[in-house]
């Protein structure tokens, strides 16, 4: 079976979660000091490989929290347990379990409120831990990197998050890279993504005062170029590529929780030859604050 | 002699304890820099609920005006220093206040 691993896992790269973020991206909006925000959100994603047809799909349960160490300066962390699973034909091979585990730095170094408004710059950097089975087998064996739940060896990632926020609108854009080592058996390529989210406070039309939950629509863009996956050290040719990607967003937002949804579709895949494509995202899930 | 120190004292007492009784609550009216969602509203919310003589049930944050409305107890004052200091750990920025005195009845 050809390799899958590194689309899935561009699919889950970073698990925004502190105020009005986007869902597919990360915002540079404030955790206050000593406040807590967790973040539980649920993907469903199906990918095909068209030269063997063959069908994939990926249902990771993603779990963060968020803490803020000062108003400017912020930590995360994110757990995935999941299932995928790889059809073709009359076979049928899956694995589920835990994922790698995600931490993170997130610290605001410029920051220009105005009534109303606030424009925010952030940089983060962070590490991946293998804390995910990469070596879970079937009846069939040792299951392919692409259907293992970890991902092989540990990585680091850093980049960068602008956030423009008004009470009608709210724009942010992301640059992220990162690099991965090989654990014993494989590990996945380097992963470079630019990402962008529009929303717009769709109600109330009109704010009269008081705090209202708002009802956010959005659009957001992920483009993502990601290396090939090594197995022994040589890198599998059936995997990585560039891909363009669009969501479409809801978000209720009130003062302690928000609920979100999205569907993700590509707008462009230009995989390496044998490297599956995806189909679509559905994407649902909530924060809490306290 | 003693009965008029006396008189003076008992009448000292009373002028004291009347103007505890009298003193309000204080209310304030702050103007605030960055806030622009319901979910930054918490931390802010957060900050004032720790803070000693702050009224908790008082708080009271306005989008559309960017500003927030707390009462706190009498003989609590909320220097400039505190105020900015509490907004910049919520992750926002203090701009100036104004006070009033609120009326016993109103928090009660």
């Amino acid at each position: 079976m050809r390799n899958r691993r590194a689309l899935a896992t561009a699919a889950g790269f970073i698990s925004a979660i502190a105020s009005a973020a986007p869902v597919t991206l990360d915002t540079a909006l404030p955790v206050g000091e000593g406040q807590y925000i967790t973040r539980f959100q649920f993907r469903d994603a199906e990918l095909t490989e068209s030269d063997s047809g063959m069908r994939m799909r990926r249902s990771p349960g993603i779990a963060a929290l968020g803490y803020g160490i000062r108003g400017d300066l912020a930590v995360f962390v994110a757990l995935p347990y999941g299932r995928q699973r790889a059809d073709m034909g009359e076979m049928h091979r899956s694995a589920r379990g835990f994922g790698d585990a995600r931490i993170w730095l997130r610290w605001t170094t410029i920051q220009r409120d105005a009534a109303g408004a606030t424009f925010r710059f952030a940089p983060f950097v962070g590490v991946e831990w293998p804390t995910g089975d990469d070596q879970q087998r079937d009846d069939d064996g040792l299951l392919p990197p692409s259907l293992q739940p970890g991902g092989g060896g540990p990585g680091a990632f850093g980049g960068v998050i602008a956030t423009w926020q008004r009470l009608t609108w709210q724009v942010d854009l992301q640059a992220a890279h990162q690099r991965n080592r090989s654990g014993d058996h494989f590990g996945k390529g380097t992963v470079t993504r630019f990402d962008a989210s529009i929303q717009r406070r769709l109600w109330p039309v009109r704010l009269e005062g008081g705090l209202p939950g708002f009802l956010l629509g959005g659009l957001e863009f992920n483009y993502i170029r990601e290396g090939r996956t090594r197995v022994g050290g040589d890198a599998l040719t059936s995997s990585g590529g560039n891909r363009l990607w669009l969501s479409p967003t809801l978000q209720w937002v009130s003062r302690r929780w928000v609920a979100e949804a999205a569907y993700t579709f590509p707008l462009n895949e230009n995989p390496n030859p044998g490297a599956p494509e995806l189909d679509r995202v559905w994407v649902v899930g909530a924060r809490f604050t306290f | 002699m003693r009965i008029r120190k006396l008189r003076t004292l008992w009448f000292l007492a009373l002028l004291v304890s009347s103007g505890a009784a009298l003193a309000d609550d204080t209310r304030y009216l702050i103007r605030v820099d960055g806030l622009a969602c319901p979910l930054c509203a918490f931390s802010i919310e957060r900050q004032f609920k720790n803070t000693e003589g702050v009224i908790p049930d008082s708080i009271q944050v306005d989008l559309a005006e960017g500003r927030v409305q707390v009462d706190v107890r009498a003989g609590v004052t909320l220097s400039d220093e505190m105020l900015d200091e509490l907004f910049r750990d919520a992750g926002f920025t203090y701009r100036g206040k104004v006070t009033e005195p609120v009326a016993p009845d109103e928090d009660a």
